[in-house]
């Protein structure tokens, strides 16, 4: 009868495992020295959102610098990075609030909390900020020098990314309701025209004639395809539209130093000029088993910087391509590398 | 609900009139249960575990999900308490285990899955498991193992009432009133059930080391259940099988997340059987319908998602006892699922045919050898699933030793969503499929007032085309790609030492899984040759029983290793052990008997995780009474 009871003693010890390690890693706070802020999304629901802080000069990468700075995790899904004022401000969409950092050293000053599901947040001067949010019809305005939200702009729709162009915020609606673009008027806060474009209008930047491209990544469930949207500022009215290949949930644009090309990243990095009259057929860079989420333009390296999130299940990666798209060099980050900030 | 008011009643009266009629016949007939059949029959390689009915008892008030985690042989992946709970059996995932209810498949045809916390015990009656490969046996999923649950008739004549009431921590309280009626040619179980609970539990958060309390974790739960038995003639029976639930339940929200939401499950499901004797033939017929009505509010995106599922199941089996020692199955399966689920963007209904035809074969070499196989080809809208089977062997080497085998072909088709879901899915997406092996030996020992047993498994398993999403332009989208190979021991070891009033009864069983992805689906991925997420590779539980006389004294320990949550092993839970006590008497009179308990769970106030930031509960208390009012008995 013993030797049974030692067979089962033994099948207990070999229940005990190894010890886990956490590894290593740099100094994020490193003075005088260039750094690109990676805002690592996470995967939804896991709270394992991250700010990644990597090092030009000694090329490292520091990890999880918002927890390993102030003691507590960032929080679910950070859907992107702004800095205003000398203040770093970091959107944690499912968290619903914002972190505001020191940029110096990555402390937190402050969280501005109680936004339902926030997007983007952009300074529009007086200290005021607007923040877009995924369920909201409204933007929240943040008083900044309180990091509490001051009053709402309704505009009747969810908002996406916005664009500050002289005294007016072009504000995209994102996904979903009505598509187009709203124009605010700064002064009086209220919507002084709704530009309509193609559906899902995710993206926007100005080129060098001031121009505004709005991405649509048109909808994937109704099965509309994506565009390119040129609108005139001084009319606000649309002035070119590029059909793009299908729809995607994926949309970003950036352009180059000279904001007279651009790269538009949807199921490819594609790259073309301003006064091209079509979106090229062949990408510039293929999305060959990976899935690229983020994309950033370095200008000071004339570089392109892309996101791998390799569908959130591990730790991303980046990569770093020339502007003609060769692969320079790459490093590994937190999960869900969606946007940079090249500070 | 007024379906249920008016199902109650005529039952009642069904089972009144019932015992009006009711006859004295001495004829006996074999068990019907096709269970029971086909696993013992036809798949003599593999181990059928039915848990014994202690074990039920002893966690009213709760799920399936505590009673299948307390006997420590699969793996539960537990939202919250209440909340979605799927398993993984031998490293194989949620959608690769089969469920059925009376014999009948009862994973959702939407997602392949079904939720444990579905399952109050009090409207269960027998549960089982059975741990490996047997696609032949049950159909598409049956991969990592299958859980059987099902009614046993009791036509002893009896007539009792039962009333019971649970109270536990958190505003956890459950009532139920049912009747149970046996006479010769009828046997019935009628079970009523209302379960409420906040599970509005404290907690510390790992990350601050602050106390905070689980918020939106609201459940209300109604279930009614009737199991029927008719013995028509010598030669007839014909069983008659119902299950109605509403649930309605608030999903907490992970430890970073602000959104809130909430889920309401209305399910019908009604099967029946009429099984006729030849001389030598069993000729069985049997039919089922479900009907499962899902809402998902996602409160806070002001939105709100309909999924609903209807399943035609229709069976019929013929078995044939030939020379003695060979027995014959045949049997035809026709199954017809039905859609209606927003993400679908379908003009109407989704709808999907599948057809299976099945053969086994058991042959009874020797005393002490017994071989068998199993076949079985399905075929979805019109398409050929591949070809499976389960060949076992099953050899009383020694009086006191049994050696088991058993290799198998097992896949998995795709899911409705998998193939419908709008954007993503992916219309020709391919059934997983893959081979298993498995040994196992056992090895009983009696000795005066000692019994001890201890059982050892081994198995393999290799299976490609496993489908995974994953991203392309944001949108998601099924693949068949990972290949995965799972490998493993399992033991389970029982020691029992018995005495006139007393009964001493000690359970360990362990699990070693390793399971890995082989493939690399991205580029640099950090993937290969690591183990599943949400796969622990050490797990097991123990159990010590006490009775004396009417009382019993249970204490239960449950360990579950490291559980990774990102397949690059970045992110992981650490281990964790949950202890209960459970203490019970059960007092039996003239014209009742009781039952009454107390349990504390989580007893060491142990703060874990099972999902990564989803906090469970450290210790919780509940008492629960039960009284059986005979209130007929026949001699």
């Amino acid at each position: 009868m013993k030797k049974y009871l030692f067979g089962g003693a033994w099948l207990l010890l070999t229940l005990s495992s190894c010890e886990k390690d956490e590894p290593n890693t740099p100094d994020p706070v490193d003075p005088g020295v260039q750094n690109v802020l990676i805002s690592n999304e996470g995967n939804f629901q896991a709270g394992n959102a991250s700010l990644g802080v990597y090092n030009l000069e000694t090329e490292t990468y520091a990890a999880k610098v918002f927890e390993a700075r102030n003691g507590r995790p960032l929080g679910d899904v950070l859907q992107s990075i702004n800095k205003i004022n000398n203040r770093l401000y970091l959107v944690v969409n499912n968290s619903g609030k914002i972190e505001v950092l020191n940029p110096e050293d990555y402390s937190s000053t402050a969280t501005i909390s109680g936004l339902s599901s926030p997007r983007f947040i952009l300074g529009v001067g007086n200290s005021l900020a607007y923040v877009s949010d995924l369920y909201s019809d409204s933007l929240a305005v943040v008083d900044l020098s309180t990091n509490t939200i001051d009053h709402y702009i309704n505009i009747s729709t969810n908002s996406e990314r916005m664009l500050k162009v002289g005294n007016k915020v072009y504000v995209g609606h994102g996904y979903k309701t009505v598509s187009g673009v709203s124009v605010i008027d700064i002064t009086t806060e209220t919507v002084s025209k709704v530009i309509p474009t193609a559906d899902y209008p995710l993206a926007m930047e100005q080129d060098k004639d001031g121009n505004v491209w709005v991405l649509c990544g048109g909808d994937a469930f109704n099965g509309t395809p994506g565009a390119l949207e040129v609108i005139d500022p001084a009319t606000d009215s649309n002035i070119k539209q590029l059909d793009l290949n299908g729809s995607s949930y994926i949309n970003q644009m950036v352009f180059n130093e000279d904001r007279d090309s651009l790269y538009v990243l949807t199921d490819a990095v594609y790259k073309m000029s301003v006064s091209a009259t079509g979106v090229p057929s062949t990408p510039l860079i293929k999305d060959e088993n990976r899935s690229f989420n983020g994309m950033g333009f370095f200008s000071d390296r004339q570089e392109l910087w892309l996101g791998d999130d390799k569908a959130f299940s591990q730790e991303g990666e980046v990569l770093i391509y020339s502007r003609s798209g060769k692969v320079k060099s790459s490093f590994g980050t937190g999960v869900g590398p969606n946007g940079f900030y090249f500070d | 609900m007024a379906e249920l008011r008016t199902f109650f009643l005529i039952l009642f009266l069904l089972s009144g009139a019932w015992q009006l009629s009711a006859q004295e016949d001495t004829l006996k007939l074999k068990a019907v249960d096709v269970v029971e059949t086909r696993a013992r029959d036809f798949a003599v390689g593999s181990e059928l575990i039915t848990l014994d009915s202690s074990s039920l008892k002893s966690r009213k008030g709760q799920n399936l999900t505590e009673v299948l985690n307390a006997e420590g042989l699969l793996f539960i992946k537990n939202y919250s308490p209440g909340n979605l709970a799927t398993t993984s059996f031998r490293g194989a995932n949620a959608q690769q285990t089969v469920v059925t209810w009376n014999g009948f498949n009862i994973n959702s045809p939407l997602h392949g899955q079904f939720d444990l916390s579905l399952f109050p015990v009090q409207a269960l009656d027998q549960v089982q498991l059975q741990p490996g490969a047997s696609s032949a046996l049950w159909g598409s999923g049956a991969v990592g193992g299958s859980i059987h649950l099902g009614h046993t008739p009791d036509f002893t004549p009896h007539w009792e009432l039962y009333l019971a009431g649970q109270a536990g921590s958190f505003d956890n309280f459950s009532q139920n009133i049912g009747m149970t009626y046996g006479s010769a040619n009828y046997s019935g179980h009628l079970n009523l059930l209302n379960q409420n609970a906040e599970n509005n539990f404290p907690f510390t958060n790992p990350y601050t080391g602050e106390t905070q309390t689980q918020e939106n974790n609201h459940l209300s739960n109604q279930v009614l259940t009737s199991a029927n038995h008719f013995r028509l003639s010598s030669k007839d029976l014909l069983n008659l099988h119902l299950w109605f639930q509403q649930t309605d339940r608030d999903i907490p929200p992970s430890l970073f997340e602000i959104s809130r939401s909430n889920q309401r499950d209305d399910v019908m499901r009604i099967s029946s059987e009429w099984l006729h004797s030849f001389q030598k033939t069993d000729l069985k017929v049997r039919a089922a319908y479900f009907n499962e009505d899902q809402v998902f509010n996602a409160i806070t995106a002001d939105s709100s998602y309909h999924n609903a599922s209807q399943s035609f199941i229709g069976e019929v089996e013929w078995s044939y006892q030939a020379f003695t020692r060979h027995r014959f199955d045949l049997g035809f399966n026709q199954s017809v699922f039905l859609a209606d689920v927003d993400s679908y963007n379908s003009e109407g209904n989704i709808q999907q045919n599948r057809q299976a035809i099945f053969a086994g074969y058991c042959w009874d070499i020797s005393s002490t050898l017994s071989f068998s196989n199993m076949l079985r080809q399905e075929i979805i809208d019109g398409r050929a699933t591949p070809f499976t089977f389960t060949t076992g062997l099953a050899w009383q080497a020694l009086p006191q030793l049994q050696l088991k085998g058993q290799f198998s072909k097992v896949y998995r088709a795709p899911t409705l969503n998998d193939l419908y879901w709008v954007p993503g899915g992916q219309r020709d997406l391919q059934s997983e499929y893959g081979y298993a092996q498995e040994l196992s030996a056992t090895w009983k020992y009696s000795l005066k007032k000692w019994r001890y047993q201890i059982g050892l498994t081994a198995y393999n398993r290799n299976i490609t085309n496993w489908v995974v999403w994953l991203p392309q332009r944001g949108i998601w989208s099924p693949q068949n790609l990972l290949e995965v190979h799972s490998r493993g021991l399992g033991s389970r070891s029982q020691l029992q030492w018995k005495k006139k009033n007393w009964n001493i009864l000690l359970n360990l069983n362990t699990n070693y899984t390793l399971s890995t992805n082989q493939k690399a689906v991205r580029a640099n991925d950090a993937s290969v040759g690591k183990q599943l997420i949400y796969t622990p590779i050490y797990s097991g539980a123990a159990a010590l029983s006490t009775s004396y006389k009417s009382y019993t004294l249970r204490y239960q320990h449950q360990y579950t290793g490291y559980t990774y949550t990102t397949s690059d092993h970045s992110e992981f839970l650490e281990p964790y052990h949950i202890g209960s006590l459970y203490l019970a008497y059960e007092p039996g009179w003239k014209k009742l008997d009781g039952h009454f308990f107390a349990r504390i769970d989580n007893i060491w106030n142990h703060q874990y995780q099972v999902v990564r930031n989803r906090p469970m509960p450290g210790v919780q208390y509940s008492i629960g009474l039960q009284l059986n009012f005979k209130l007929k008995q026949f001699r």
